[in-house]
């Protein structure tokens, strides 16, 4: 029942700006439908990104609005499912978005190193290299 | 069956969503699929039946959230969808034959009788023409206390909820369709000849079809379709009539008629007790009329664009509504709609929880 790695609060909020770019992201590895999205996020962020499917539904519906990515029906699998897959446009809003991110965050990190003076405070090395 | 009442919701979802049915069909299956799978994987990893309902339900979020993130739901409606959300995981419960949530009885009817204790007044339709158009037969169906099986709102959601298991038309008249569909959900029908004579609608066109599990309603669109997409040929339900006939001549007589909502501004407030942080401010009851106006044919109230200029207002906890029938008959499609799901709200929430 509890989950250990629920999504706190803060990572929340900061979901909230890259909700599109989690869920575009997802889809990089090929084509996906809802339920195998929401796994491939947890499982690719050891549980940070947990979303609910009353989050991913809409966005994934709104992107598809956006044509950022495309969708179809197939029953083949033995159960009626909706596979998503990242369009062109897609592919390169996923390569902008993610380098604005990765310089923001760059970015963000050197002012909390700065601010907690210097490599030590944040020595905890990201996870898995 | 409870799995209706999860239909109920979701319909109700889209009519706050404002989607078309092929929309509103597609979420449904979308979403449905995705809680037979979460249901499924909670089985394969051990948990029992009942706990791996309720994960997938937990998991599954907030339906207001839901449809907050479908971007069209105001902040003052929110309200509806928290209490429906409730009563959608009681209904799915059911669906999945969960027993045991209360001692003896099955959810579906300690849901109810919990709601008449809650409420205290009779639940029943209280829609009450203040002007009665023409027709013994409504007269007739008002006299009898019960609801009878052909009042427009009953005639409404047995055209929209209803199922075809099969549909078998082959080299079948238009016509003979319509009567099959009428015949099959058991309503009561008339084709207006005088009305398509007029514009010149060819109901004797040979059509064939063959389908399963149709919805009346969209089967109904279908063979009018058939007829021409520049004929003009439509629908409606009068004096739980259902009326083949000219879309020009669908009804602009306004007409005012009540409607008790006392057991809804009830619902509001049990739900406002279930939900942590209450429901937020806001006068119900002006929440309730700005909800109606902005759901039920929003451009047919005064300053819409459809040339009908409906009103209402609010005097206790009635609402009375100055409108065509036609209209009035999707007040109560969606009056009866927030109903059948509030039916199943109150009580085992808790027990859910």
């Amino acid at each position: 029942m509890q989950t250990p790695s629920k999504t706190s609060d803060s990572t929340r909020d900061w979901l909230r700006g890259s909700l599109d770019l989690a869920v575009l992201s997802a889809l990089s590895s090929g084509e996906k439908y809802g339920y195998q999205i929401l796994a491939e996020l947890r499982r690719a962020t050891d549980g940070r990104i947990d979303l609910k499917a009353g989050t991913l539904y809409p966005a994934l519906h709104a992107l598809e609005a956006q044509q950022l990515v495309k969708s179809r029906w197939d029953d083949a699998s033995g159960r009626d499912r909706k596979w998503y897959s990242l369009t062109a446009a897609g592919r390169r809003r996923l390569r902008d978005r993610a380098r604005e991110w990765l310089e923001f965050t760059a970015a963000v990190r050197r002012l909390l190193e700065s601010a907690l003076g210097g490599g030590d405070a944040l020595a905890t090395p990201p996870a898995n290299g | 069956m409870s799995d209706q009442e999860f239909e109920n919701y979701l319909g109700l979802l889209g009519r706050f969503l404002r989607l078309d049915a092929r929309q509103r069909e597609e979420i449904r299956r979308e979403l449905r699929a995705h809680l037979d799978e979460a249901v499924e994987a909670n089985l394969a990893a051990g948990m029992g039946h009942d706990e791996a309902v309720r994960q997938a339900l937990d998991d599954f979020g907030d339906a207001a959230e839901l449809a907050d993130r479908f971007g069209k739901i105001g902040r003052n409606e929110r309200w509806f969808m928290k209490g429906t959300a409730i009563a959608a995981v009681v209904a799915w419960l059911g669906f999945m034959g969960t027993q045991g949530l209360t001692s003896g009885d099955g959810p579906q009817q300690a849901g109810s009788a919990t709601v008449a204790e809650v409420l205290g007044s009779p639940r029943t339709a209280s829609a009450a023409p203040a002007d009665k158009p023409t027709a013994a037969k409504a007269a007739e169906s008002e006299a009898s206390s019960r609801v009878p099986p052909t009042d427009n709102a009953e005639v409404a959601r047995r055209l929209s909820k209803g199922v075809l298991a099969e549909v078998n038309f082959n080299d079948w008249t238009i016509e003979r369709g319509i009567e099959f569909i009428a015949k099959s959900v058991d309503v009561n029908y008339h084709f207006m000849r005088e009305e398509l004579d007029e514009i010149g609608a060819d109901l004797s066109r040979s059509i064939t079809c063959n389908l399963r599990n149709v919805q009346p309603e969209a089967m109904l669109k279908i063979l009018i379709a058939e007829s021409g997409p520049d004929v003009g040929v439509s629908y409606r339900v009068e004096n739980g009539i259902l009326l083949i006939g000219s879309e020009h001549a669908r009804p602009r007589r306004l007409e005012t008629r009540c409607y008790d909502v006392s057991d809804l501004l009830a619902m509001r407030a049990a739900v406002a007790e279930q939900v942590p942080g209450g429901l937020g401010g806001g006068d119900a009851r002006e929440e309730f009329c700005r909800t109606l106006r902005r759901v039920v044919s929003p451009e047919s109230w005064i300053g819409g664009t459809s040339g009908v200029e409906g009103d209402l207002s609010m005097f206790g906890a009635t609402v009375a509504v100055y409108q065509t029938a036609d209209i009035h008959v999707q007040v109560e499609a969606f009056l009866n709609d927030l109903r059948s799901v509030a039916a199943t709200t109150t009580a085992p929430a808790s027990a859910a929880r």
